[in-house]
């Protein structure tokens, strides 16, 4: 029954397809694949990195139907993979000019790998979950659209997001079997998701006349979340316990947009506009320790530890209101040059209020449970006005030149209080008033000298500087001293790149490129001196090359060396943090006969940032190599009919993990297209 | 079954053999053209002022794009204009219009690598968004006003463009954390990273950048508090019982959960 009911529903999605026009053309393509993995070693790690189930998938790839006629498109598109659960359907019928209908439905799923850390003096590590992770998301839509007379659009638009299933999550949990070492966080934790969205959209538009735009949207936005983080501690110890905190929140957004813009003469145009914002949520969640995944609040579970923290029962509600105006204007005051400005104003106001039940466990040998009534308020508004000026200069025979200055300032102040119900103690109650000044210049000179030649600069400054002012702290000497502790805080950025786009001769195409950025963030806490507490730079050389001796070959090439580094004061606590690494491609193409084409592709990536100082810290930075490389050879059998077969080799070698995520996979692919 | 790693001494051997016989082969016997992506095949540069015919709305606001840099007047400049990134045009415009017969960079981003090498690099790391699923017009806007969607002087904030997927990280929270005013790129970078969850920095780092405060012969202060310790041994400050609530907390001041 089912077979049927899409049988004739892809029938009458396709009808109109099939209508007969003297002028319309009809054009499409299906296509059907199989492939699947022959896999030694961890399969997780092969899925997050491949991005496809291992046990393989087959089916229709794409089915895609196109009629054109001179006033109307009908446009048809499916895939139907369910080994991989990748699932369209979409269709958009056109009358050119009149109106329109949008429809469909997706699925997709992303893979990801649940490891968890390994300690590498004693190769401790964990599984106490399917690694085997994977995200489901989900789209429907429709949307109806219909030009009045006078070109003004009205569209209607509903889409439902939806996503669900397990994630993997950096929030390891801690285990003391690392012998003498102490503890270590390294045993995996994972999400579990189930978010969905609803949006709904109206939008008036007008934008066929030269001298007037304007446009207006209403947004409504629905979602809830039932989310879920699961985390083990201590696993196989006499303290292993389950974690488990819950976001059962959802809010309605609701959303207000107009734009207007109108050419008042040759050399000037002007844009206004504004948006509102409303945002209302109901906040719900736990964290709940137990004995099991997902546990019911117990105060007298086994293996509970001193400073089991959590809550139960949090309600709430969290508001937000916000008013944006802007204002541009684009002046020619000459040929060849142009002046924009733009400004832009922000109000906004936000108050949250949570209550719960906090749950701790005092100290041993009772380990009884400590309950309290708790609320937590917060409140804070803050506006904000920021401009922006660029100039553009072309009138130079190939040569472009732009220059942008853009300056932002904010203002606001922020109340936070958290009160124990039962004894009326605020535990914190702070106010503070803080300001942002943001300043970014940059600059874009663009050089053609010939036809084929390139040469592009692009530098920017960036400069952010915080304030913040605490007017009333009571937590001065707690432990909750966040984010009052903070006075001022300062980032700032220097961005450089030099791209070179040059074809020296018929057939080859080189481009060179040099990026560089240099960071800086300056912080200064109550009380304390002014620290450089961050220091990061990139140089990034990155280089491609296409070259087509002859027609019946084409070679490809891509190298990314990258030099990252992010240094605090901290080594002695923290290991540095490189992210330096080197990425290579190379596609080839080559007619090999009348009818069969061979392409081969080879791809490697290379981070040896590795450094073992697990006797004191987690070993983290990576190590890695992977490497892949495909064979396809794409025989076109007729005008219409295509087969294509392609072997592929991927390999991982994981240091970091010591192994465990390293794998070798062959990959056998096969799929049929035929053009119509 | 045992799968040998590649490649083996034998499997070069034999492939190699084989690839040269087959080039030396069909060197002598074809003459076709074999064509490289992206590519329209038999298409040449007409111009963006042909597109203007039938994409008026697009090319009208196409000035006021970070792209429009790139176009200088003059005809013999006319590939940097529209088909610098759709391909070359004149198949499409002679046809009235079509699909097949013009690329389209929102399915492939293979065009805007052509000149953002350095993101090519990053798409190919370990940690990335899905490939095919989420492409640089998710995030960009190649036609109207600035590339990067919100932030500065546009109407949405930067981080409208990530809660559209992320909506979890949205809040508000009762106690935030102060580095989403600044940007979810303070601590992520979305287009591919060597970590986990495209982070700048998978250990301790990546929270010290602005929470490092004083080191004393005995210990590392935050928030007046000695962490030495649990950095040593947790390795990030995130991990299970420590700061969990890294996008802000409805229950904890110190964002523990």
């Amino acid at each position: 029954m089912n077979c049927l009911r899409l049988l004739l529903l892809r029938a009458a999605l396709l009808a109109p397809a099939l209508l007969p026009a003297q002028t319309a053309t009809v054009s499409g393509t299906l296509s059907a694949g199989i492939g699947g993995a022959l896999l030694k070693g961890d399969r997780p790690a092969f899925q997050e990195l491949v991005q496809q189930r291992k046990t393989g998938a087959g089916g229709i790839e794409e089915l895609r139907v196109t009629r054109e006629a001179p006033d109307s498109l009908f446009r048809f598109d499916a895939t139907l993979v369910p080994g991989d659960d990748r699932y369209r359907l979409a269709l958009r019928q056109e009358r050119t000019g009149r109106f329109y209908v949008d429809a469909g439905v997706e699925r997709f799923r992303v893979w990801y790998d649940g490891s968890g850390g390994v300690f590498l003096p004693l190769g401790t590590s964990f599984v106490v979950f399917n690694e085997e992770l994977s995200l489901t998301r989900r789209k429907v839509w429709a949307e109806v659209g219909a030009w009045t007379p006078d070109q003004t659009l009205f569209a209607f638009r509903w889409e439902r997001r939806m996503r669900d299933g397990t994630k993997s999550s950096t929030h390891w949990g801690d285990s003391n079997l690392v012998g003498t070492f102490g503890t270590r966080s390294i045993v995996p934790s994972f999400y579990e998701l189930d978010e969905a969205t609803d949006d709904y959209s109206l939008t008036v538009r007008q934008d066929a006349r030269d001298d007037v735009r304007w446009g207006a949207r209403l947004r409504y936005t629905e979602t809830s979340l039932h989310n879920r983080r699961h985390e083990r501690r201590r696993p196989f110890e006499t303290a292993d316990r389950s974690v488990t905190q819950k976001d059962e929140s959802s809010n309605d957004l609701f959303t207000a947009t107009a734009s207007y813009e109108r050419r008042l003469s040759e050399q000037l145009t002007v844009t206004a506009g504004a948006l509102r914002t409303t945002f209302d949520g109901i906040l719900a969640g736990s964290r709940i320790y137990g004995q099991t995944l997902d546990p019911v609040y117990d105060p007298a579970y086994l293996r509970r530890q001193q400073r089991d923290e959590g809550y139960t029962g949090l309600h709430g509600t969290a508001d937000l209101r916000q008013t944006v105006l802007t204002a541009n204007a684009v002046y020619l005051p000459a040929p060849h040059w142009s002046v924009r400005t733009s400004l832009r104003f922000e109000n906004t106001h936000q108050a949250t209020l949570a209550e719960f039940v906090e749950t701790n466990i005092g100290a041993g040998p009772a380990f009884a449970a400590i309950l309290e009534d708790v609320e937590g308020e917060h409140r804070k508004t803050w506006d904000e006005f920021g401009g922006a000026v660029e100039v553009r200069h072309t009138g130079r025979p190939g040569w472009i030149h732009s220059a942008k200055a853009e300056w932002i300032r904010g203002e606001g102040n922020h109340e936070e209080q958290r009160l124990l119900h039962h004894t009326g103690q605020l535990t914190i109650d702070r106010e503070m008033e803080y300001a942002r000044s943001s300043q970014r210049c940059a600059f874009t000179s663009t050089w053609f000298p010939r036809p084929g030649v390139t040469l592009a600069i692009q530098g920017y400054y960036k400069a952010n500087v915080n304030d913040y002012d605490a007017r009333r702290d009571n937590t001065v000497s707690a432990s909750d001293r966040y984010p009052a502790f903070i006075t001022d805080q300062d980032f700032e950025t220097y961005d450089l790149n030099v791209r070179l786009t040059w074809r020296p001769r018929p057939g080859l195409n080189l481009v060179t490129r040099y990026d560089h950025q240099q960071s800086r963030i300056r912080s200064q806490d109550a009380g304390l001196e002014p620290v450089n507490s961050a220091r990061g730079r990139a140089h990034v050389l990155s280089q491609s090359a296409t070259w087509s001796p002859a027609g019946r070959l084409y070679v490809t090439g891509n190298l990314n060396l990258t030099y990252d580094t992010l240094r605090t004061p901290t080594l002695q606590f923290a290991q540095y943090q490189d992210n330096n690494y080197v990425n290579a491609s190379l596609a080839c193409g080559y007619a090999a006969g009348k009818v069969d084409d061979l392409y081969l592709d080879w791809s490697w990536f290379r981070a040896d940032n590795f450094i073992d100082r697990s006797a004191t810290l987690i070993p983290f930075g990576v190590g890695q190599k992977t490497n892949q490389a495909s064979l396809t050879w794409m025989r076109k059998q007729t005008a219409h009919l295509i087969y294509t077969f392609k072997y592929g080799y991927v390999g991982n070698r994981d240091e970091t993990w010591a192994g465990l995520n390293d794998f070798d996979a062959h990959v056998l692919y096969a799929r049929v297209q035929y053009r119509f | 079954m045992k799968i040998r790693p590649f490649p083996s001494r034998s499997a070069l051997v034999f492939g190699g053999t084989a690839a040269w016989g087959l080039l030396l082969v069909s060197c002598v016997l074809v003459n076709r053209t074999v064509l490289m992506p992206p590519s329209i095949p038999g298409a040449t540069f007409v111009g963006s002022k042909d597109c203007t015919q039938c994409h008026a709305d697009i090319t009208r606001a196409f000035d006021s794009a970070t792209h429009a840099k790139l176009m200088t007047p003059g005809d013999s400049r006319k590939e940097m204009g529209c088909e610098a990134c759709h391909g070359p045009g004149s198949v499409h415009s002679k046809a009235g219009g079509g699909i097949d017969n013009i690329l389209n960079p929102a399915r492939n981003p293979d065009t805007c690598y052509q000149c953002h090498t350095d993101k090519r690099g990053e798409f190919a790391l370990p940690h990335t968004h899905p490939a095919g699923h989420v492409t640089c017009t998710d995030c960009h806007d190649p036609h109207r006003g600035d590339a990067i969607l919100g932030g500065g002087t546009r109407m949405a904030a930067a981080n409208e463009t990530c809660l559209k997927c992320h909506e979890a990280q949205r809040g508000p929270y009762v106690f935030e954390h102060e580095a989403l005013r600044d940007n979810c790129t303070a601590c992520h970078n979305p287009h591919g990273s060597v970590n986990a969850k495209l982070l700048k920095a998978r250990n301790a780092t990546l929270c010290l950048q602005c929470h490092f405060q004083q080191q004393t012969a005995t210990g590392l202060f935050i928030g007046g508090r000695d962490h030495s310790s649990y950095l040593v041994q947790r390795g990030t400050c995130w991990s299970a019982g420590c700061h969990e609530a890294v996008h802000g907390s409805h229950v904890s001041s110190s964002l523990r959960f």
